[in-house]
């Protein structure tokens, strides 16, 4: 605190020195751009007796310590305005009084700035790179012909050798860029940008005798060097490639004979290789590699200028297998590596040239490609090879990495290889016996050598294998049902591989490994699937997939591989679908009933049977599988009955088939009968709603067909209520409660058919009513549940249907006298509910008082004025708290809570634009402010002395009522008065707020107080400030009066501000809100102010803004002082720092001249003063830090 | 037993405002104008500032506005009595033009569509009136309110403003002037919030009467304003009405906030008292010099 303050003094100080030079810099533009009439005598006279002032003042207050520093100020701002009035005598036309330039000449004395140069000598190579470079610009500017470069030859020699004898590699790689750079230039302004491009130049030998020099000469002194360091041999390194690298790239600039590619490349890549192995050389490992790699790799790039396609490939495969037997054979592991290297070359060279022209071939010729076949045939032998056998052999020389996984590469080029030699050499449907024979193959091979990567790959195979089946195989172009011979043939054998290879997929006992085996044999499973959906007719495939299935599943009992289980299981899902899908139209019949109902059959009696025989080792498994089979089988059971019964009597054959399925239950114990027979009865009572409810036809003497059907479907629900368990065992609550709930919903629609009209509301409640009296005398506590869904479904219709009706019945409202009786129901309900005490405890019994009073509240809205209804909604939310106040049920005062809710949104739509605009005493004013009152007078009711009313305050409902009756009266005010004048009406409200919070001692009147200030303010910026029209603000009131009344009341407040700060010292602020309680006074100090420089810097001529903001920020200081309010202190001199940096960047450019030697003077006065206040407050100011 | 007392003081002070609401002969209409109107007020709020500090030029205003004005241009030939009529409204806007703020280029269009009870303008000073409005018109001063009120739209920025927050809405780049037009023609027609009509009422009623004309040309075509909102405003009989209309007026409501005919003639009422002018010179007929025949004017 103390360290800010003496910031902020510090601040202060500075202001007395800025103040001054504003002061002094505004008097002398006074001095400079004139004032009226004033003679520039009289000018002078006026600044000197300023200047003689401020010295004065200076040496009266250097005197005393307190002001020395100010005193110092004014003494060098006196001083400064006198040195400057002096000079203005003779160089200020609006002040001249005398002439001489002898003494301009004196004043104008110019001060400069001196250079040093460095005169220092290095001995280090940034100077000698520095002169080399500037020898090679003087060459590279100078030179004409190819003679010329002989002094780059010097210079490179020269070079070269500072480079051995000081080590300075890094020299020479400046060298060789330069050298090559040179030359490149050279030529490039000999032969243009496009270089030679084949065509001959008379200097092209010298030219290539000079880079070949430039080559050799560096490439000597990259062997013979002795480095010392790694660092060194990294340059070295760096200087070799670039040598070779940049005399390529020249040579090609200058290329007239593209055919000696292959010949050049050949030759240094041989050079290059054979320096790397002479003795000088092998002494650094780093150089025989580079040597030795890069003439590798520039005579393998030598090979396709000369030759391609599979000769290419052969000639590198060759050199690889050289490669990588002389590095087996000698142990030099960069030749197995080059060797290597060199093979996954072939592989690209496969991939992206020889696929292409393959593939291009194919799209052509269906036909065998011998040539292309063996060569890839050739080549897959050899990368099988060596990644199967060379590393097998030589183990040890590839243990490491990047050797291994070279080799796996190879291995993976050896599958790519042999996958297009296959499809090379066979076409058609056999594509697919070659992959699956492929696959099978490396199955053995991964299987015996227990190699992943060889897993991989024929997986690979497979699958590509499986493509082909599915895009040539299937024959799908042929229409379904139709015998094609290739594919009865060649499915089988696929299949078949598939079995096989799934047989040795497995290389241990993990579940990735038996996922593995199960997805082969899935896919042999599926390809058969496949033939018999392609080869079997529509209605005979449900009975053949079933077949296929159970012989699926008795097959994997024998060989006990139980994976055939999953296959079982969607083979009979798929016999299950296909007689589903089998003639959905229902043309073919059979004595009227559905062909494809019979062809399920045998599905239902396989489904049933793959239950009982189904075997996994897991007894939870086995459960499930025999679940989801019987269910199946009840399932399709269910839909046979439905596609063979007449529609009518569906829902009859099913609730008749639900008690047969709850019988056999019973009988053999089996629980999982009874779920589906509760799931048909569902069924049952789905399809009665959905068809029988709707049907109209009569069955006899009155009866409808309806009646009859709805009440077997209801029988038979209630018998399954008390027999879907087991025999002996207790029944399920649950399901007892969905069969009744279900017989008594369609008893209840049954009504709701037989007699739609507006009294249905008053049956259903008297029903409800019943159903709780009958639960009340027998505990059926099903029934209780029922009652309370008819009461909403009541209530529903109520509001949907209810409201609308407008009959009348003895010349009463039907509405009227439906709603009444619903409403008393609904409250007698609320008494007479049976519960468990915990839920009446917990009101659970007012869901019907809520329901009630929510018909009386739209019955309201629907019988009274619109005007009225806030009103009407006011008076009883206001009863229904009385009484609730009096029983003491928290209940029906939530309820008039809702109530006065509503009340207040109402008003939005209906009373805050009611009356006439000349009106002041209309029905906005008489319906809104009895609601505000009512808000408030319930408001006062919840004080802290209403024990009873413990659960509202704690659910903050006094807040909310609090806050709507403010709210009510802030949004009349809005609508009551013209919009410019709302900021000062909200102000006062804010002022009556603060009162009223002083004198009820309630905080949540000054909360709501500082949230109105903060509305206030930002209205005032955004409406009457920003806001204003553009032109029409120019009066006296438009201006100032109406914001500047807002300003003073809020200010105003700050009493009662202060007051309430010193009560909220020690609360703990919960939020944004209480922590801005805890300071009131500094909202209601900050938020005028904002207001007032806003309205300063928007309504005030542009010319005068700073000088206002000064003069505001003055007058903010002194009152800061005076009350000793450190932030309010920090604003003005903020403030102050504001107005000198507007002068700075925008007053001494842009304000006419008059304007801008007032703002100085004024502003600098204002700063001085400021300065001043510090300094006579310090004392004050540190006794309260 | 005080707080009873006080309860009964209010209930029944409650009721008995309850029976005055409900005797009251004027049925009130049920609108979410209320809302509507405080949105409005604070959008318009919220906008204020940024509008100020991205202010169109001039130039770029006229620019805007020509290219939106291409697109009203009629591709017919107006009648002999349209051009009559066309030309009277641009003598009559040419007059009070004169005195606006700004200095742009003012224009003055008919649109020749009797079914067009509208006027509105575009930025930069294109003006249009459509021939059902005129057809309300029994004088000439309501002629210059109702161009007044036009002209002030423009001299106060409501239609660069109207760019400004299209464009924004639409996230057009300000500096391509052709993407402005993509803003629909109907945007313009559909007015401007409360806060800027009543400017525009007011200033317009007092640009009329500097350049000549009687300010009650205003308060004579609000009143006939208020006679046709009697006539077409919907009144919901019930609270499902009533909530259908507020979902309707709450999706078109927003953009067209006008003010009530009958605010609108107390605002000029109050402008006329304010400014003294109840002795003002007595409005002028509705003239236009058309000679029928041959079309000659």
């Amino acid at each position: 605190m103390k360290s800010l303050f003496a910031f902020e003094e510090s601040i202060g100080a500075i202001l007395g020195k800025i103040g001054i030079v504003l002061v002094v810099l505004g008097v002398a533009y006074f001095g400079v751009l004139g004032f009226g009439r004033l003679e520039p005598a009289g000018k002078v006279g006026v600044i000197y007796g300023v200047a003689v002032a401020l010295l004065a003042g200076g040496i009266y207050f250097e005197k005393r310590e307190r002001y020395r520093i100010l005193g110092h100020t004014l003494i060098g701002g006196g001083w400064a305005l006198l040195f400057f009035t002096t000079y203005a005598l003779n160089h200020v036309e609006a002040m001249r009084v005398m002439s001489s330039e002898t003494f301009d000449l004196i004043l104008m004395l110019a001060v400069a700035l001196g250079m040093v140069a460095h005169t220092l000598r290095y001995r280090s190579q940034l100077v000698t790179g520095l002169a080399f470079l500037l020898a090679y610009s003087t060459v590279a500017l100078s030179h004409d012909d190819v003679y010329s470069l002989s002094s780059g030859i010097i210079l490179a020699l020269g070079l070269v050798a500072i480079a051995i004898k000081m080590g300075w590699f890094e020299l020479e790689v400046f060298g060789i860029l330069a050298s090559y750079f040179n030359h490149a230039y050279w030529l490039y302004r000999l032969l243009g940008p496009q270089g030679a491009n084949g065509h001959a130049f008379p200097d092209y030998h010298a030219s290539t005798a000079i880079l070949l020099f430039y080559w050799i000469t560096y490439r000597v002194s990259y062997v013979v060097r002795k480095t010392t360091s790694v660092r060194a041999e990294h340059v070295s390194t760096a200087a070799a490639l670039l040598n070779t690298l940049l005399l390529l790239g020249v040579m090609k600039f200058q290329s007239v004979q593209p055919e000696l590619a292959f010949v050049a490349l050949l030759i240094i890549g041989a050079v290059e290789f054979t320096l790397g192995q002479l003795p000088i050389t092998r002494r650094r490992r780093e150089a025989f590699i580079v040597l030795s790699v890069m003439g590798t790799a520039l005579m393998i790039a030598a090979f396709p200028f000369r030759y391609s396609g599979n000769n290419l490939d052969i000639l590198w495969l060759i050199g690889a297998e050289v490669l990588l037997i002389a590095g087996v054979m000698v142990s030099e592991v960069v030749f197995r590596r080059l060797g290597l290297f060199a093979g996954l070359l072939v592989g690209l060279h496969l991939a992206f040239v020889d696929l292409q022209e393959f593939t291009a071939f194919r799209r052509i010729h269906n036909e065998i490609d011998l040539r292309t076949g063996l060569t890839f045939a050739l080549c897959g032998v050899v990368f099988y090879l060596n990644s199967l056998y060379v590393s097998q052999r030589w183990k040890s020389l590839f243990a490491i990495s990047p050797d291994d996984k070279l080799l796996v590469a190879h291995s993976y080029i050896g599958a790519f290889s042999a996958i297009f030699a296959g499809w090379a050499l066979s076409s058609g449907d056999w594509n697919a016996v070659t992959f699956a024979g492929i696959m099978l193959a490396l199955a053995v091979l991964s299987h015996r050598l227990k190699s992943f990567h060889l897993r991989l790959q024929y997986a690979v195979v497979g699958f590509l294998s499986l493509l082909c089946v599915a895009l040539v195989n299937l024959h799908t172009e042929v229409p379904q049902y139709t015998h094609v011979t290739n594919r009865l043939i060649t499915l089988p054998l696929i299949a078949a591989a598939f079995y096989v290879t799934a047989k040795f997929a497995v290389a241990d006992q993990t579940p990735q490994q038996k996922t593995f085996r199960g997805i082969l044999a899935f896919v042999g499973t599926g390809l058969l699937t496949l033939l018999i959906y392609f080869e079997v007719p529509e209605f005979w495939q449900p009975c053949a997939a079933i077949m296929f299935a159970v012989a699926l599943l008795e097959i994997g009992r024998q060989i006990r591989y139980n994976g055939l289980t999953w296959h079982t299981h969607l083979l009979t899902a798929l016999a299950i679908l296909s007689a589903l899908v089998a003639d959905q139209s229902g043309h073919e019949t059979w004595h009227s009933i559905p062909l494809h109902a019979i062809s399920a059959f045998p599905v239902v009696v396989g489904t049933y049977w793959s239950a009982r025989r189904i075997n996994l080792p897991d007894a939870v498994h086995v459960n499930l599988g025999r679940a989801a089979y019987s269910w199946a089988a009840s399932g399709l059971m269910a839909w046979v009955l439905y596609e063979a019964m007449p529609e009518a009597w569906i829902s009859v054959a099913w609730i008749v088939f639900a008690v047969l399925l709850t019988s056999v239950m019973r009988r053999i114990h089996y629980r999982q009968l009874g779920w589906q027979a509760n799931a048909v009865a569902a069924a049952a009572v789905i399809r009665a709603y959905q068809f029988d409810l709707e049907t109209n036809q009569q069955l006899w003497a009155g009866i409808s067909l309806r009646v009859v059907v709805i009440a077997i479907v209801s029988a038979g629900l209630y018998f399954l209520s008390r027999r879907s368990t087991p025999s002996g065992s207790e029944p399920d609550h649950i399901v007892a409660y969905l069969h009744t709930t279900a017989a008594t919903a369609l008893l209840a629609l049954l009504a709701w058919h037989e007699e739609p009209n507006g009294w249905l509301v008053a049956i259903w409640a008297i029903f409800a009513v019943v159903l709780i009296i009958i639960d009340r005398r027998f505990e059926f506590e099903d029934l209780r549940w029922q009652a309370h869904a008819l009461a909403a479904l009541t209530m529903v219709r109520s509001i949907g249907f209810n409201l609308y009706v407008t009959d009348t019945w003895h010349g009463l409202s039907v509405r009227l006298l439906s709603l009444i009786v619903v409403a008393v129901v609904f409250y007698a309900m609320a008494l007479i509910i049976r519960m468990p005490e915990e839920y009446r405890k917990r009101d659970f019994h007012h869901i019907y008082s809520w329901a009630a009073s929510a018909l009386v509240s739209l019955l309201a809205w629907y019988e009274l004025q619109p005007l009225s209804v806030a009103l009407g909604w006011a008076v009883f939310g206001l009863v229904l708290f009385e009484y609730g106040l009096w029983r003491k049920e928290r209940q029906f005062r939530f309820q008039s809570y809702v109530a006065l809710t509503a009340s207040f949104g109402r008003i939005f739509f209906a009373n805050l634009t009611a009356g006439n605009p000349d009106e002041f005493w209309g029905p906005r004013m008489y319906t809104v402010l009895p609601i505000a009152v009512i808000l408030f007078f319930v408001y006062a009711q919840l004080g802290p002395d209403n024990e009873s009313a413990r659960d509202d305050r704690r659910l903050r409902f006094d807040l909310l009522l609090a806050y709507l009756g403010t709210g009510a009266i802030v949004a009349l005010l809005h609508f009551q008065f013209a919009n410019e004048w709302l900021v000062t009406a909200w102000a006062s409200v804010v002022f009556a707020l603060f009162g009223i919070s002083m004198l009820l001692d309630r905080a949540i009147f000054l909360h709501q107080a500082l949230l109105v200030t903060l509305g206030t303010c930002a209205r005032g910026v955004m409406h009457n400030l920003f806001g204003a029209s553009y032109f029409t603000a120019g009066d006296w009131t438009g201006r100032f009066f109406v914001l500047g009344s807002a300003i003073a009341v809020m200010l105003a407040c700050l009493p009662f501000a202060y007051r309430w700060r010193d009560r909220y010292k020690v609360s703990q602020a919960r939020n944004w809100l209480m922590t801005l309680a805890q300071h009131p006074e500094q909202v209601m100090f900050f938020a005028p102010v904002v207001l007032l420089t806003l309205m300063l810097a928007v309504k005030m001529r542009s010319g005068m803004i700073t000088v206002s903001w000064g003069v505001e920020s003055l007058l903010i200081l002194i009152f800061a002082f005076v009350i000793n309010e450190r932030s309010f202190r920090l604003t003005g001199l903020l403030l102050l720092l504001v107005c000198f940096g507007k002068i700075l960047v925008i007053d001494m450019w842009g304000l006419e001249t008059r304007d801008r030697y007032i703002t100085l003077i004024i502003v600098g006065a204002a700063m001085s003063l400021a300065s001043f206040f510090y300094a006579k407050y310090r004392e004050k100011i540190r006794q309260f830090l | 037993m005080k707080r009873a007392a006080v309860f009964f003081l209010v209930l029944i002070a409650s009721i008995a405002a309850l029976y005055f609401s409900q005797r009251r002969k004027d049925a009130t209409p049920v609108s979410a104008n209320a809302v509507v109107a405080m949105a409005a007020d604070a959008q318009r709020d919220i906008t204020r500032a940024p509008m100020r500090f991205t202010r169109l030029s001039d130039d770029e205003e006229v620019a805007v506005g020509k290219e939106l004005a291409d697109q009203y241009a009629s591709t017919t030939e107006l009648s002999p009595e349209e051009k009559a009529l066309d030309d009277y409204v641009k003598q009559v806007g040419n007059s009070l033009a004169a005195n606006a703020h700004r200095r742009l280029p003012y224009s003055f269009h008919l649109l020749p569509n009797r079914s067009m009870i509208n006027a509105f303008s575009l930025p930069g000073g294109p003006v249009y009136i459509g021939e059902g409005l005129l057809d309300l018109m029994t004088s000439e001063d309501q002629l210059a309110s109702v161009l007044g009120h036009e002209i002030e739209h423009i001299d106060h920025y409501h239609c660069a403003e109207r760019v400004q927050v299209e464009a924004r809405m639409r996230s057009l780049n300000l500096g391509i002037v052709g993407a402005i037009v993509q803003i629909p023609l109907s945007a313009w027609e559909a007015g401007y919030n409360k806060d800027e009509e009543f400017e525009a009422d007011r200033e317009g009623i007092r640009l009329a009467v500097l350049t000549g004309y009687s300010p009650y040309g205003a308060v004579s075509l609000f009143q006939t304003f208020a006679k046709l909102h009697n006539e077409y405003v919907i009144r919901a009989q019930s609270p499902e009405e009533e909530l259908s209309e507020l979902a309707i007026q709450s999706l078109e409501g927003y953009f067209r906030s006008h003010p009530l005919p009958s605010e609108r003639i107390a605002q000029a009422n109050a402008v006329i008292a304010q400014e003294h002018w109840q002795n003002s010179k007595p409005e002028r007929p509705f003239r236009v010099e058309f000679v029928v025949g041959n079309g000659k004017q």
